[in-house]
């Protein structure tokens, strides 16, 4: 307000003085025409002692930033197209890239949500592969705890607790709960503390001890409604009350750190006694390290007492110790730096598109520069003018961008049926938000610079005459926006190759035999709970149930296992019986328990002999089916049936049946073999249906059937086949989706960045066309011509993208499935995509080019 | 031919004085901008020319470190013009530029002195 006067009464006083001046004059003998014009010149420059008077009054930084934003936000204004280019190309940029740190820094940069985390280590037994390779037996783990000096603690959860019964009834429709044993002392261990309620107490711990649970607070949120007076309260789990002593804090996602993509509603104590050390493999042993030991002493010290175990015991166990953090997040450390490159190249061709713009202002603009250097303007003060346009573009550009990545992030963290450890925890990250603005306001910043230090240099009478001369001349080209384009190309294509080497890798993977047939395929979890006394009651109890699905209409096939591929495993020693195998030397072999009728129900083609019916019951002889890789291994070429096989006691092979994959889509089958569950030690299985039918009408005429003679059976998840595929392969799919729109979003913007700068040299040369027009040149030839400048600059970009990606993919090799870093096939597409699309986005012009009224422009200016 | 001439017989000011000019002129009594620019001028024998490009800033610049003060009046001649006036600090400003000023001349004439060098 204050300078607002001030500003008027300054106009006032020099109005008064060239009144005075004139006046002075008109006595002296002038005209008054003379005198004004005479005062006038003497005065000299009146905006610019204005100005300076207005310099003197201090605080003229403020005024002038206040002067600049509104001038920078007027020019931007005047100009739409160009301001919502750029600010939307460097909304995506940032937009993009804080969704992507906001996930690398919750995953890769953040610890585990656990106090101390970098004390936590998984100590793995790292005898053969799969979940019983990495597990330790009940008494291994007692041994570790006493007799390590390493760990000021160390606890178990049972890894396979999928295969534990809890069906929980009397709420509402009876269910099939997914409870996790836990060790004593496991919370504490990690630091957890209980939201509501307490944790287990040592003498809970012991078998025989009144049975209570600790709920996940997500199932005592969604199915509980959240109970404040939860403690206390009994729950009845297959058919017995439990009583709830507690409630684990959100913060405590078991599911996210040790078993991503799965569910987990409730802990039970894991006994540790001698009933359980005649159980397999079956723990994860954690360990917090004390302070002050390192992780290679305490892998020295366990190696040697694991050597002392296998000595004592005979046969062989293993510690391999691993920080908890590397393993939860270590496989996922490569493809997020990849994905965290891609969306930095985003962000580069964003800023030279951005760069590219403003040069191309800056070229427009040289007149109206010059002309204002011509009248006084300052250097620094014009330069300031621009620098705030770059600054309200950046500013502008991260408004948007900040729903944009709180959108994305959002959708990251919420993604379904997606094995990637703790993306649900995964939040906006402020911080990420802040550092890409920064560098895109820096960027911006930078690049304005370079256009305002470029125009205030110009000569002045150069340009203001070049205006009026367009046409004389030399096509005016600038280098620098060349480069800017050709460096956008080279990044766009080496994300395009890398988007496609994944793409294809991904596809392979998809193509990849399975050994069964996944489609229209439903399963649930049928579990009898407590009912079934044994095994001649169970079995009685699953062909009943298999029974039913068969007779509902619309079922093709149904069958029972006890671990459908993809979704379970568990594997045992093996062997031909009579052979020896030297120690550490015993085959392992993946295990199923199937029914009847379940290898034509998944589709699994029987290679030789037969297949499980109902002559295989408990009682008469056991037998066993084995996979191609299993006969192949075991038996080297000879024939397998008739044989016996070790497999939990002597079997004889009665078929061979295709491999299938049975833990992911990318790894080797291994060996594998199915026993019918009627001789084997079950207690829930899978019931798995063909069916054209949809998930939801299965169930609900299955549910009918079954509860018609067993209304306690948990009938609650029904999932299909086909989504066990897509989470196996969601960590893949999880890159590949975010690669390819980084690509696709690379691709429209170095388009842009071409049809700008083709777009711009045609402008330039409108008069040169109109004339050439005029003459009676060719459109189609003109057109080319135009069309080849763009070609010129993506066969540039596209030479030094290929040069890069040839580098970029060498390091991606890692992540590539079946197809080579250098897949000749996907590198010329790429490159013959981006010269197509680089034509067109330089036809656009050509062809305006081409249509201009020669009369128009040679009128130009 | 006359310009060259005009420009030849006119002497830069040196750096400072302007504002001791201003405050001189200022002694006499109130007065607008374009007035001390003619005062300064006639009383230099049409030596001194100050440039509003330096005089206008200097006027704002002596009245924001508070020697001298402002107000809008009528001119003699019926105009609205802003007077500008001493102001007590500036009058002690005036007495110190004026002894500083004599000094400078002291010691530029004792240089400056025609029988100089050394005795």
């Amino acid at each position: 307000m204050i300078r607002r006067r001030r500003n008027r009464e300054l106009d006032d006083e020099i109005a008064a003085h060239l009144r005075m001046a004139g006046r002075d004059r008109v006595e002296r003998g002038a005209t008054q025409a003379e005198a004004e014009s005479a005062a006038r010149r003497e005065f000299g420059n009146e905006a610019l002692i204005k100005e300076m008077a207005r310099g003197a009054w201090g605080g003229a930084w403020l005024d002038r930033l206040n002067q600049d934003l509104a001038f920078a936000i007027r020019v931007l204004a005047k100009s739409p197209a160009f301001t919502l280019i750029a600010v939307i190309t460097l909304a995506l940029g940032i937009g993009a890239n804080t969704a992507i740190f906001s996930v690398l820094n919750g995953l890769l940069v953040r610890s585990l949500p656990f106090p101390r985390a970098y004390e936590l280590v998984w100590v793995a037994n790292s005898v053969g592969s799969g979940p019983s390779g990495t597990t330790s037996q009940s008494f291994t783990f007692r041994d570790f705890r006493r007799l390590n000096r390493s760990f000021s603690k160390m606890a178990a959860y049972n890894a396979f607790f999928p295969y534990v019964s809890y069906n929980l009834t009397g709420k509402g429709d009876p269910e099939r709960l997914l409870g996790v044993g836990v060790t004593e002392g496991f919370f504490s261990l990690l630091g957890v503390q209980p939201a509501i309620g307490r944790f287990f107490l040592p003498e809970e711990c012991v078998r025989g001890a009144r049975s209570v649970v600790v709920l996940t607070y997500g199932f005592w949120k969604t199915k509980l409604a959240a109970d404040p007076k939860i403690a206390g309260q009994m729950l009845i789990i297959n058919g017995a009350p439990v009583e709830v002593i507690g409630v684990a804090p959100p913060s405590f996602d078991f599911v996210s750190v040790f078993t991503p993509g799965a569910r987990v509603d409730l802990f039970t104590p894991h006994y540790i006694d001698r009933e359980s050390d005649r159980h397999g493999n079956e723990l994860a042993i954690i360990g917090r390290l004390k302070p002050g030991v390192t992780l290679a002493a305490a892998q020295t010290e366990m190696s040697a007492l694991a050597d002392r175990l296998s000595r004592e015991r005979g046969y062989t166990i293993g510690a391999q110790l691993q920080l908890l953090e590397d393993r939860v997040t270590g496989p996922l450390r490569r493809p997020l730096l990849v994905l965290a490159c891609a969306v930095g190249f985003v962000l580069l061709i964003a800023c030279a598109n951005l760069s590219n713009l403003l040069l191309a202002r800056a070229a427009a603009r040289k007149k109206e520069i010059a002309l204002r250097l011509a009248v006084g303007a300052s250097r620094l003060r014009l330069m300031r003018q621009m620098l705030t346009e770059s600054l309200v573009l950046a500013l502008l550009g991260g408004a948007v961008a900040l729903p944009l990545a709180f959108w994305g992030t959002r959708t990251l963290a919420n993604l379904r049926r997606t094995s990637i450890p703790m993306l649900g925890q995964v939040e906006f990250d402020i911080q990420a938000f802040l550092f890409t603005l920064v560098l895109s306001t820096g960027a911006g910043l930078l690049f304005g610079l370079i256009p305002a230090w470029q125009a205030t240099r110009s000569d002045l009478s150069d340009a203001i005459k070049e205006g009026a001369t367009g046409a004389g001349g030399a096509i005016h080209r600038d280098r620098a926006r060349s480069a800017l384009v050709i460096s956008e190309v080279a990044l766009s294509l080496m994300l395009l190759g890398a988007a496609g080497l994944m793409m294809k890798s991904f596809l392979r993977l998809l193509e990849t035999d399975l050994g069964f047939r996944p489609d229209h395929l439903v399963m649930v979890r049928v579990d009898p709970g407590p009912q079934v006394q044994d095994k001649t009651q169970l079995t009685a109890f699953l062909d009943q149930v298999v029974e039913s699905a068969r007779q509902v209409p619309g079922v093709d096939g149904a069958a029972l296992t006890d671990a459908v591929p993809l979704d379970r495993d568990r594997s045992w020693g093996t062997g031909v019986v009579g052979e020896s195998y030297p120690p550490g030397q015993r085959p392992i072999a993946f295990v199923r328990a199937v029914g009847p009728g379940y290898f034509s129900v998944m589709r699994i083609p029987v290679l030789a002999g037969r297949t499980f019916d109902s002559h295989d019951r408990p009682g008469s002889e056991t037998v066993v089916v084995i996979n191609e890789s299993m006969a192949k291994q075991l038996f080297h070429g000879q024939n397998p049936l008739g044989r016996e096989v070790w497999a939990g006691g002597k079997c004889r092979v009665i078929g061979v049946v295709r491999d299938v994959k049975h833990s992911a889509l990318d790894q080797e089958a291994g060996l594998e073999f199915y026993f019918p569950y009627s001789q084997g030690d079950v207690e829930s299985a899978d019931l798995v249906v063909r069916t054209t039918l949809e998930p939801a009408a299965l169930a609900s005429a299955l549910r009918r059937k079954i509860w018609s003679f067993a209304p306690n059976q948990p009938l609650s998840e029904f999932r299909t086949v086909d989504q066990l595929v897509e989470t196996a392969s969601s960590p893949r799919r999880f890159t590949l989706v975010l690669l390819g729109i980084f690509a696709a979003l690379a691709v429209v913007l170095a388009s842009v960045g071409i049809y700008g700068v083709i777009n711009y040299s045609v402008g330039q040369r409108t008069r040169e066309i109109g004339i050439r027009m005029a003459l009676g040149a060719d459109a189609a030839r003109l057109e080319w011509q135009v069309v080849k400048e763009a070609l010129g600059l993506s066969l540039a970009g596209s030479m030094l993208g290929l040069a890069g990606l040839a580098i970029l993919s060498r390091y991606i090799a890692s992540l590539l499935f079946q197809v080579t870093p250098t897949d000749p096939a996907i590198f010329t597409e790429v490159t013959l995509l981006l010269i197509g699309v680089a034509a067109i986005a330089g036809y656009i012009p050509a062809r305006q080019a081409s249509r201009v009224n020669p009369v128009n422009a040679l009128r130009v200016e | 031919m006359p310009r060259k001439e005009r420009y030849q017989n006119r002497i830069e000011l040196l750096q400072g004085t302007l504002d001791m000019l201003i405050l001189k002129t200022l002694q006499w009594g109130p007065a607008h901008g374009y007035a001390i620019s003619q005062a300064i001028r006639a009383n230099s024998g049409d030596v001194l020319q100050v440039e509003t490009g330096s005089l206008y800033p200097a006027l704002h610049r002596l009245e924001k470190q508070g020697w001298l003060a402002s107000e809008w009046k009528q001119s003699e001649s019926n105009q609205r013009a802003k007077y500008y006036r001493l102001t007590p600090s500036g009058k002690k400003q005036l007495a110190s530029e004026r002894a500083r000023w004599a000094q400078l001349v002291s010691a530029i004439a004792g240089i400056m002195r025609p029988e100089g060098g050394r005795p």
